[in-house]
């Protein structure tokens, strides 16, 4: 096992080396710096802030510094903001996508299952055809548009029942439910419909037949039969899930004003802020190979006839 | 089921006292209000990269020699009086301007400020170039401390000009030349200066007292500040930074802002469904956007009779009334937009800049012509632009417009803005979608954009009749003599056609009919609320 | 004295409107207290059905099921499973599907009676007790069902439904998905369990001759009835019901010498769809003797000697 998760480790260190220097020289290759603006600086204003920032030194060079650097933990200071360690925004924006990430994926996965469960259980009767509706509602709309609706909703009835739910992100965390609730939207509905075909698989086999036998009522054969059964796919895709979630949350965060690390990461494309592009790529890949990871240990534990590092 | 109750009665005593007390956006008993921001700023430093939204706050919590005052008329401000020559001019400083610790502000602040304002490390630094030698020194020939800018005694700074300058008082409200505190800005250093609260010293009628990063900002009367009788506010709060602008109107509506500009049609079209009872008006912001030809050789743009054929071709006011249809914006028939001041009125009311269009059916006449001297059959372009879905549009309009009138096939190369400026300055592109905005109330920020050894001249358009007049404008202090030398240069631009001005941007803005004594400004604050004050409810 | 009391007792599956599989038609028997009633027949002809009705899995139709004299719910609620589950069990034909995979053996077992509220301790300490009494060790307990061989499983299932201590066990089909090598412990471990504990069981099997050697008494299904019922070595050996006779003769004999000489005989035609029962007989259509009156009067068990009843037309 450990020797399992080291081989692993190891090969993600490459992955996210390979990402990291992808990116740097892609970056580098794409017209513009982080000095451009729209109005544009002299010739002798712009060699001494290239010499100021490096940009000077041969692109090998500054590769190289780059990794040097990275190596220590330090992605340097942000261009565009001023004064900020690419360390700390990072730190800071996590700590806030991190809080709805994990509410969202509460919500996706909750809400998934439930309605997963509903549709199994009422497989081709009206509950199961109004689920499904809004499965493919919620796969196909686009978050963006939900977040537009949901706060205009809440500004709505805000006004016409005289409430102060809060319609954006204040730090609270009830300001937090909305947002994340939209965020988990497209993960539930394609965990609904995952749900529900892993279920009915299940409902229907031998085991759960010798669960009733034993005398379980429908919820205890739901919680620790078919449920346990049929959530490994569930699993499966939670690991892209809190990929998407986490990094698909950039538009969230704007609608609902969450200063998050999503909205870093875009903005810093934008501005073709070098440290930040490249402190959020390095740590956005670094933290996906290890969700990867431990999603494929967990599997481990759920489905004890996968064994996790031994080969066959 | 018990278990399930518990948790929703827990949830809904969670919901309540979570509720934060609404409508923030001016408060009489705080004496405070609130205003949203789109980005954060990347510094508060008046020597660091300018942005408008820097410039936002820089004019709240730091003061010029001179200032607008609540009349927004300019007047003194650090500066008592003045006066000018067309060799220089003198400021005499008050002696109770004070910074934010107490110290009093001398003009060895204005001179370690405007020094390292025109060092080469400041991208901004052409905004000192009327003072003498900021251009060599802009250049790295010359030290900063050759700056032509001088302490007679504490409280008294002399310029000399390069050249005369006759709208140098107005550039001392410009953010450059704010005073900076040579002790805090060596603390910290040129990166970490003005990052923070407390990594600077002010000397405005705020201090900033709270930045949470791309979170939140808050300013506070600044209790040193000389003319405080006349600050009646107490606070402004920055509660959220988001460039969605459907937050930003919900926050008004929810009345957690006391301001919002309605930026698309969809807030306007929901503001008005609303019938708010607020009014809506409008504001300039004082950009104009116009399509730049590429004169460098060997692009087909370079032929004036091409450039002409395609300006025959393009409606101004359907591109604004039909394609773009934002609020506040209108159709723009020059580069010299129409809220620029003249001698006397304004620069419009005193010339006129419509000057009248040749007919269309010119513009195959022209095509003609280009097509025999380019000696090309076909003619394809690339129209380099960033931005969002008005400027898709406006890009879709222009290709089809020159695809059914000249038979001109466009590439559209729609870019991020990074890319845009990039590309456009190696000059990878036939024409682009371009914008300007001005940095001093003056003609000039207009006029010397076209200038041919003006880095932001993206076309490389080069006359020297017009550079010339740009030359004897900024070389004469008469005023009217100066305004006809623009008006000359308009009417170079309209027969050459180096640029073609699409329209001048604006908006449509909603706010609090409490607010009262707050100004929209084009150059400045935008809002300056130094001023501002709320009328009790009733 | 009955232990179980079936009268009339009909399941119809409906496939599709307004039509229905009749899996269970009409059948009336009793089992004994501490019997062993073996039930054959060929696959289809609503064994497992009967099994799974008595054991409450499915719901009936109509008719009427006693158990020490109580009529049965016609569709068991939670708390009937909860109630019956503790008298009433069923062991499963196939030892793979049947056990949760994702479960540890302790808690397959054990889940029976931590239901039933005993304390988790009490219950680890009867999980074990009874891996050791269905032939495995203690500490098999933490290993998952997809570590042990056929047999072994099939184990589990038993201590799985012996941990409850019922008095009655439908054994639907317990051996048919094992090896052979290890039919015979299993049925034996059956025995002894029968022996000791006092067990009464319905044997459901189409391996007559593992039929024969376990039950007291056997009973013939066909297409939802029963066609024959009586002692173990007389349907056996004196099977009268042309069906049984059939079904009998076509199992093979244990000695290969004889076994070759055997005259082979198979059943004409297949097992008419349960869905479009024919009138009269249901067995007619590939009876060698059918007469007229077989196609349209359907015949009653009717006792031919002591306790051996058959329903067929041969029989006046």
């Amino acid at each position: 096992m450990s020797k399992y998760v080291f081989k692993r480790l190891l090969s993600g260190f490459f992955t996210v080396f390979f990402i990291a220097t992808v990116t740097f020289f892609g970056m580098h290759a794409i017209p513009g710096d982080p000095l451009s603006s729209d109005k544009v600086m002299s010739e002798a204003s712009k060699e001494a802030l290239n010499k100021k920032y490096g940009f000077d030194k041969p692109l090998y060079e500054q590769y190289f510094i780059f990794l040097k650097n990275t190596a220590q933990g330090d992605f340097g200071m942000s261009f565009t903001k001023k004064g900020q360690d690419v360390n700390d925004i990072i730190k800071q924006g996590f700590s806030e996508s991190a809080k709805l990430g994990v509410l969202a994926i509460l919500f996706a996965a909750f809400g998934g299952i439930l309605w997963g469960a509903l549709t199994a259980k009422y497989r081709n009767k009206w509950p199961d055809y109004l689920i499904m509706i809004f499965v493919i509602l919620g796969i196909s709309v686009p978050s963006f548009v939900f977040a537009s609706f949901a706060q205009l909703f809440i500004v709505f009835l805000n006004q016409e029942l005289n409430l102060v739910f809060p319609y954006r992100g204040d730090g609270s965390f009830v300001s937090l439910l909305v947002p994340a609730l939209v965020l988990g939207l497209g993960t539930m509905a394609f965990l609904t419909r995952l749900m529900r075909s892993s279920l009915l698989e299940v409902i229907n086999s031998d085991f759960v037949r010798t669960a009733k036998a034993k005398g379980l009522n429908s919820w205890q054969i739901f919680k620790s039969h078919e449920l346990r059964n049929s959530i490994l796919p569930v699993i499966t895709i939670l690991g892209p899930a809190i990929a998407s979630i986490t990094t698909g949350s950039f538009v969230i965060e704007t609608i609902f004003t969450i200063p998050g690390l999503g909205k870093q990461f875009v903005e810093g494309v934008q501005q073709n802020d070098y440290t930040l592009i490249m402190g959020t790529t390095v740590f956005y890949g670094s933290f996906l190979v290890l969700m990867v990871l431990v999603v494929d240990i967990v599997y481990g534990f759920v489905d004890p006839r996968i064994k996790v590092g031994e080969s066959k | 089921m018990r278990i399930i109750n518990r948790f929703a009665v827990l949830f809904i005593l969670l919901l309540i006292s979570s509720c934060s007390e609404q409508g923030n956006g001016v408060d009489f008993n705080k004496r405070s209000v609130s205003v949203i921001i789109a980005a954060e700023p990347p510094t508060l430093s008046t020597v660091g990269p300018v942005s408008s939204i820097g410039i936002f706050f820089q004019g709240h919590i730091f003061e010029g020699l001179l200032r607008y005052d609540e009349n927004n008329k300019l007047s003194g401000g650090v500066a008592e009086k003045w006066e000018i020559t067309p060799e220089g001019a003198t400021f005499h400083l008050r002696k109770n301007a004070k910074w934010s610790d107490g110290r009093v502000v001398t003009a060895h602040d204005f001179i370690y400020a405007w020094r390292l304002g025109a060092s080469p490390e400041n991208e901004y630094n052409f905004i000192t170039f009327p003072m003498k030698n900021a251009s060599k020194i802009a250049e790295g020939k010359l030290t900063s401390d050759k700056l032509g800018v001088t302490a007679v005694d504490d409280f008294t700074l002399k310029v000399d000009f390069e050249a005369p300058c006759a709208y140098f008082p107005a550039l001392t409200t410009f953010t450059t030349y704010m005073p900076i505190r040579q002790d805090s800005f060596e603390k910290w250093g040129a990166d970490k200066y003005a990052v923070d609260p407390e990594k600077m010293f002010y000397n405005g009628p705020f201090v900033l007292t709270e930045w949470k990063h791309g979170v939140s900002l808050k300013m506070t009367k600044n209790n040193y500040y000389w003319d405080k009788e006349k600050i009646w506010l107490n606070e402004i709060n920055v509660p959220a930074i988001t460039d969605q602008s459907t937050t930003r109107f919900n926050m008004f509506i929810s009345k957690d802002v006391c301001m919002v500009n309605l930026e698309d049609s969809n807030s306007l079209k929901s503001a008005l469904k609303r019938r708010l009872e607020t009014p809506m008006k409008s504001f300039s912001s004082g950009f104009i956007s116009y399509l730049e030809f590429n004169n460098r050789e060997g692009r087909p743009t370079a032929n004036k009779n091409l450039r002409k054929a395609i300006s025959l071709v393009i409606n101004r006011s359907d591109i604004v009334n039909k394609v773009l249809g934002i609020p506040g914006y209108k159709p723009g028939s020059t580069m010299f937009p129409s809220w620029l001041g003249g001698y006397e009125k304004l620069l419009h009311e005193e010339y006129d800049f419509n000057l009248p269009l040749e007919s269309l059916s010119e513009a195959q006449k022209y095509l003609a012509l280009a097509k025999e001297e380019l000696g090309m059959e076909e003619i394809t372009l690339t129209y380099l632009y960033s931005g969002g879905p008005s400027t898709d549009g406006m890009a879709v309009y222009i290709q089809e417009q020159l695809m059914n009138k000249l038979g001109i096939k466009v590439n559209l190369d729609k870019q991020i803005f990074k890319i845009r400026i990039a590309k456009s300055l190696s000059g990878e592109f036939d024409f682009l979608g371009g914008g300007w905005g001005p940095d001093y109330n003056d003609p000039m920020t207009f006029g010397d954009l076209l200038a041919s050894w003006n880095q932001n001249n993206r076309g490389k358009f080069k006359n020297e009749k017009y550079d010339a007049l740009v030359v004897q404008a900024n070389n004469s202090v008469d005023q009217k003599e100066r305004m006809d030398c623009f008006y000359e240069m308009h009417k170079i631009l309209h027969e050459e056609v180096p640029v073609f001005p699409i329209f001048e941007s604006g908006g449509i803005y909603l706010a609090d009919p409490r607010l009262k004594g707050f100004f929209r400004n084009i150059i400045g604050s935008d809002p300056q609320l130094t001023y501002a004050r709320i009328e009790e409810d009733e | 004295m009955n232990l179980i009391e079936i009268k009339n007792l009909k399941k119809f599956f409906e496939i599709s409107k307004g039509s229905f599989v009749h899996a269970v038609d009409g059948i009336s028997i009793d089992i004994r207290q501490n019997e062993i009633l073996g039930l054959v027949g060929e696959s289809g002809s609503g064994k497992s059905t009967l099994g799974k009705v008595i054991a409450g899995l499915h719901g009936r139709s109509s008719g009427e099921v006693k158990y020490q004299g109580e009529l049965l719910p016609e569709v068991y609620k939670a708390s009937d499973f909860l109630r019956l589950s503790k008298e009433i069990q069923m062991i499963f034909q196939d030892p793979y599907s049947s056990l949760n995979p994702r479960m540890t053996v302790e808690e397959i077992i054990g889940e029976g009676l931590k239901i039933q509220g005993v304390p988790s301790a009490e219950v680890r300490k009867k999980v074990k007790e009874w891996l050791e009494k269905v032939g495995l060790q203690s500490e098999h307990m933490s290993r998952f069902p997809h570590e042990f061989s056929g047999g072994q499983r099939q184990r589990i299932g038993i201590a799985r439904a012996m941990i409850v201590e019922p008095s009655f066990i439908v054994c639907d089909e317990p051996i048919s998905a094992l090896d052979v090598s290890v039919q015979a412990q299993v049925v034996n471990l059956l025995k002894e369990l029968k022996d000791s504990f006092g067990l009464t069981l319905l044997f459901i099997a189409h391996d007559l001759s593992m039929v024969r050697y376990i039950s007291d008494r056997i009973a013939v299904m066909y297409l939802g009835k029963i066609v024959e019922c009586g002692d173990a070595d007389e349907v056996f050996f004196n099977p009268q019901h042309p069906y049984s006779k059939l079904l009998i003769d076509s199992n093979p004999i244990a000695d290969p010498q004889k076994e070759k000489l055997r005259e082979f005989k198979s059943i004409e035609g297949e097992i008419p769809s349960p869905v479009n029962i024919p009138e009269g007989c249901r067995f007619a259509g590939r009876c060698p003797s059918a007469s007229e009156e077989c196609g349209k009067v359907t015949p009653q068990l009717k006792s031919i000697a002591d306790g051996h009843e058959v329903a067929c037309h041969l029989f006046k």
